[in-house]
């Protein structure tokens, strides 16, 4: 078969024929100079081509055929002419690296990498075929690096199906965050911040390849199309992302970029630019022995246009049942040699070696191939938490760490100062508004304290801590409060339900839109610097300003655009605004404004709302609220683990605890477990270990060992799956209060092993779980509507209060309907009313499915206690 | 014929600045592109982007497979690279050089000519001067296929 190869090594086989190839995208110069063809016209010298390769064996039709189909210039040249050809030559040498095509021609000499300097460091993950994990190994990669205090940027160059900001879960809300924007599409650059906060100084921020926004879907397709035909364009977008990495302020230390697969055009133009190790995804074919030869040449132009000392293969395994330890297939021990050798060469030619020795042992090489195993942790959505991979994964992103010399904790000192010296208020209200103990940054939690974080729906159920984070946001000035708790007195927002919001109400009409609308333009219209916007509805109340004028949503935008500088509006305390019968308008006019607020240009580059909601009021509060939601999205859910650091947390600021247990409170309040506990980076058995040195190992009451006590009883599963639990630090907190104080009023409060009596945190638990239910009967308040069948004076505090006397002995599970019979026949309240505010009660966990029996369900394990519920068979 | 000795005269450049050869390259190809009398370009118009986009719909993807694509990785090219070179427009304003009307770069703005203001680099030049020498070339050497002479 005659390809473009064996023609170009036809011409080369003559000293007639000084032949030189070269590639100008999208043209290859087949350039060949000779005194042969010295004064004579073109279609002779193409004679004199075509006569030689005859003599080669090579048939004309051949040559003409290859000219036709491939994007090939033939330059016959005198020598004397030679000067514009040479001239274009020089040229290609500066472009060509660009594509794969000098890379693939077997005829061309040793290719001179043009080394671009740059003080950061890159780190391309490419893949020959999809499916190999790439996209999630780097992400993982990026995690791993953060949560040991390396500052992580991650670009998304995989240009044909980009997922890393689906899998990171940020969201590029423009150009200026994404590659497009890089190669042009936008005049500054802003990397997503915050996507993964990390641990000290680490994080990891994002580049995504593009905005998600539906109305960008055309430029994205002109994007796509028109990049291969000018690498130049990714090139200029690697030039400028290397100009605003060094100009600024964010000094990251690592690069972490994922390519498309295959012979994607995209590839090169990067790696050419972005002076890096490669992380090379190839999998052996199960059914294929021989290494294809564009995979060889695909890997030695990545290895050779980066760093291949800092360079690796990954080999996913699809096996569950292999091991790092088990021998290689005959497939397998082919591609690895082969590609290894490419490793090595690469190596050698930018080492300069000159030996025929070789660089690397057969073991160095050998630990150049990381095998990557199928992992239970990835089967859910999103990328995991490094400590719940397998430990042969976890061993994997180590070992190719230490190929990117990224091993161990940064150098860099944790900047946050821990103070532990916390004064101590175990106080609980309604909203946990006035819990001053230590603040543990949960990952979730991290993200909300990085400023410009693109997270404006805070969802969590009641008492998930969302009051005290807001809290938190505002002693660091990372936002104002516009609407608080009805509790919250310290930091100055308008109070939910207070006199001042609800008169404010009345004055907009009861309408929510101009509510809400009125309450930004007071934040923005005419507030004097340092007036809170508690001071402000004062005022107006007292001016009484009309609504509608400060509800002008074209002067407000236009006074948004003014300002100098960005405002981060927070809200809180919806569930407690208004009666529930309007909860649903007045939180869906909230949306429609940040939907506003976010689509407007005006608006969104300089006004973030964070609203910080129950999830039962988030969804459906408006139509495609998903889409609305999409990307800004964080869950306060507290797992397992990141409880008992909470808990820990706790135990230092109890007085009697910390007067009986001193050694156990000065290991919390220290290096190193004080600061993982900070961060709520305690595993599970290491919290509950520290937790048993003062708790018994088992509760004497029903023979429970104190650990599954400690995960069963706080969170609200009823029953199956505790993975899928979640806890409520604000119980906890009540708990280990009352616990505290019974201590410190009993006579005999240590056990035999001197540990705390498990009658007193039995007695604790039971304090606790009925205060919860008590707390929660304030929020049933506004969350149901409880009416009589005959006309009634009762108040909606007695009404709620006799509602959940009515469960009282009541058997858990139970059946739907006949629930609803027992109590309306024990209460007199409407059927009607009775179903709705069950269904209400199940929204907020208190009650669940019984899995296996529709129409039956059963009591959420918190409120058990405090319905008085009786659990059968 | 139309345009013979224009060609002819654009192409003697033999000591001009890089500037000045794109420019008369950029005539040759438009006056050559214009004197082949291909479907879709007249005698009007300077858009050389669009006047090779039509002449790939005249080329037989069967009898010359790689030519329509060689040629759309021109046009991209050269319109990026015409989009590079800042000018100074009718309305005396700053602006990019139109793909559709390249002439205009007979009023760029270059480095060190503005105080670094809006100025086109010598190497976007020279770039923009690369592509139009080898798309020249290229239609030299397809001459049979494309039916445009240089």
């Amino acid at each position: 078969m005659t390809t473009t190869s064996s023609l170009i090594a036809a011409l080369s086989k003559t000293s007639d024929f000084n032949v030189r190839t070269f590639y100008l995208a999208p043209v290859l110069h087949i350039a060949v100079i000779s005194e042969l063809f010295t004064d004579l016209e073109r279609d002779i010298r193409y004679k004199k081509v075509v006569n030689f390769l005859e003599s080669q064996g090579i048939e004309q039709e051949y040559l003409t055929r290859i000219l036709r189909v491939a994007p090939i210039s033939l330059d016959l040249v005198a020598p004397d002419e030679a000067g514009p050809t040479l001239a274009l030559e020089t040229s290609a040498q500066t472009t060509e690296l660009s594509s794969w095509i000098p890379w693939f021609d077997d005829a061309r000499g040793p290719i001179q990498k043009i080394t671009t300097v740059s003080n950061t460091q890159f780190v391309h993950f490419y893949g020959y075929k999809g499916g190999q994990g790439r996209s999630t190994v780097l992400a993982l990669m990026a995690k791993s690096l953060s949560n040991d205090g390396f500052r992580v940027l991650v670009i998304d160059a995989d240009v044909e199906a980009p997922s890393l900001d689906y899998l990171l879960g940020g969201r590029a809300d423009d150009h200026s965050q994404t590659l497009m924007g890089l190669c042009g599409w936008a005049t500054e650059i802003k990397p997503i911040v915050g996507v993964h906060p990390g641990l000290g100084n680490g994080r990891v921020d994002l580049i995504a390849c593009r905005s998600r926004q539906p109305e960008v879907d055309l430029d994205f397709a002109l994007f796509v199309s028109t990049s291969p035909l000018d690498t130049r364009i990714l090139e200029n977008g690697a030039d400028r992302l290397i100009k605003f990495l060094s100009e600024s302020d964010e000094k990251y230390d690592v690069v972490l970029v994922d390519h498309r697969t295959g012979m994607a055009a995209s590839v090169l133009p990067l790696v050419k630019k972005l002076p890096g190790g490669a992380a090379i995804f190839a999998r052996p074919d199960s059914n294929v022995v021989a290494l294809p030869s564009d995979l060889i040449k695909i890997t030695r132009s990545i290895l050779r246009l980066g760093f291949s000392e800092n360079s690796f293969f990954v080999n996913f395994s699809l096996d569950p049942n292999k091991a790092k330890e088990d021998s290689l297939s005959p497939s397998e021990s082919i591609w690895r040699e082969a590609l290894s050798t490419e490793l090595e060469t690469a190596t050698s030619i930018s080492s300069g070696a000159v030996d025929s020795e070789p660089i690397y042992s057969p073991a160095e090489l050998s630990y150049r191939w990381i095998d990557w195993f199928l992992d239970r942790a990835l089967l859910t959505s999103g990328v995991p938490d490094i400590a719940r991979l397998q430990i042969d994964n976890i061993d994997s992103i180590s070992q190719m760490r230490e190929h990117l010399n990224l091993s161990g904790q940064h150098k860099k000192q944790f900047e946050q100062d821990v103070d532990f010296n916390t004064k101590i208020v175990i106080q609980t209200s309604v909203s946990g508004a006035r819990d001053q103990g230590l603040f543990i940054q949960i990952p979730e939690v991290e993200k909300l304290l990085i400023p410009s974080n693109p997270y404006t729906y805070i969802l969590g159920r009641k008492g998930t801590g969302k009051t005290r984070l807001l809290n938190e946001l505002v002693s660091r000035n990372l936002g104002q409060p516009l609407l608080v708790a009805a509790d919250e007195t310290t930091v100055g927002g308008i109070q939910s339900g207070s006199i001042e919001a609800t008169e404010w109400l009345e004055r907009c009409g009861r309408n929510p839109e101009v509510f809400w609308w009125s309450l930004l333009g007071m934040a923005l219209l005419d507030r004097p610097k340092d007036e809170s916007i508690k001071t402000s509805i004062e005022r107006h109340l007292r001016l009484n300003t009309d609504p509608k004028k400060l509800s002008d949503k074209l002067s407000i935008r236009e006074e948004t655009r003014k300002h100098g500088s960005p405002i981060v509006l927070l809200v809180d305390g919806l569930e407690t605004m208004v009666p529930a019968a309007e909860s649903r308008e007045l939180v869906a006019a909230l949306f429609r404004l940040m939907a506003t607020v976010q689509n407007d240009s005006a608006f969104a580059s300089k006004l973030t709302y964070r609203l910080f909601v129950r999830e039962d009021l988030a969804s459906g509060a408006v139509q495609n609220v998903e889409q609305q939601m999409d990307g800004r999205v964080i869950q306060l859910r507290w797992s397992t683990a990141s409880i008992l650091n909470f808990a820990l947390s706790r135990l230092p600021t109890l007085p009697w605890i910390r007067s009986k247990f001193p050694d156990v409170c000065n290991r919390i309040t220290s290096q190193p477990d004080g600061e993982r506990i900070t961060f709520g980076r305690l595993s599970e058995q290491e919290a509950v270990d520290i937790l048993l040195e003062i708790l018994p190992d088992r509760l004497r009451r029903n023979n429970l060992s104190t650990k599954t006590f400690l995960k069963l009883y706080f969170s609200d599963a009823g029953g199956d799956a505790t993975n899928k639990a979640a806890f409520y630090p604000r119980l906890y907190m009540s708990f280990l209060g009352k616990l505290d104080s019974l201590c410190a009023t009993d006579d005999k409060p240590l056990d035999g092993d001197g540990k705390i009596d498990s009658r007193l945190v039995n007695q604790a638990y039971d304090g606790a779980s009925s205060d919860f239910i008590n707390e929660t009967k304030l929020e049933l308040v506004y969350l149901l509507a409880l009416q009589s069948s005959t006309a009634s004076t009762e108040s909606d505090e007695a009404k709620v209060d006799r509602f959940i006397a009515a469960f009282d002995s009541m058997s858990t599970p139970f059946s739907y309907e006949g629930a609803i019979r027992d109590l309306v026949q024990k209460t007199g309240f409407t059927e009607e009313c009775i179903r709705a505010s069950l269904i209400r009660m199940k929204s907020i966990r208190m009650f669940e499915d019984r899995p296996g029996y529709p129409g039956w369900w059963r009591v959420g394990q918190l409120f058990k206690m405090g319905l008085r519920m009786k659990y059968t068979r | 014929m139309p345009f013979t000795r224009n060609i002819s005269n654009f192409e003697l450049t033999p000591n001009a600045n890089d500037l000045l050869k794109a420019y008369c390259q950029l005539v040759v190809i438009e006056l050559s592109l214009k004197h082949s009398n291909i479907a879709g370009i007249g005698f009007g118009g300077h858009d050389i982007p669009r006047f090779l986009q039509a002449l790939v719909l005249t080329i037989d993807p069967n009898l010359s497979p790689s030519i329509p694509g060689v040629l759309n990785g021109y046009v991209t090219r050269l319109s990026n690279d015409l989009k590079k070179i800042t000018c100074i427009g009718k309305k005396g304003n700053n602006e990019f050089v139109s793909t559709h009307s390249y002439p205009n770069m007979r009023y760029t703005r270059l480095q060190g000519d503005w105080g670094g203001a809006s100025e086109t680099s010598d190497t976007d030049i020279s770039a923009l001067l690369q592509t139009s020498t080898e798309i020249a070339n290229y239609l030299r050497q397809n001459t049979v296929a494309t039916g445009v002479s240089i």
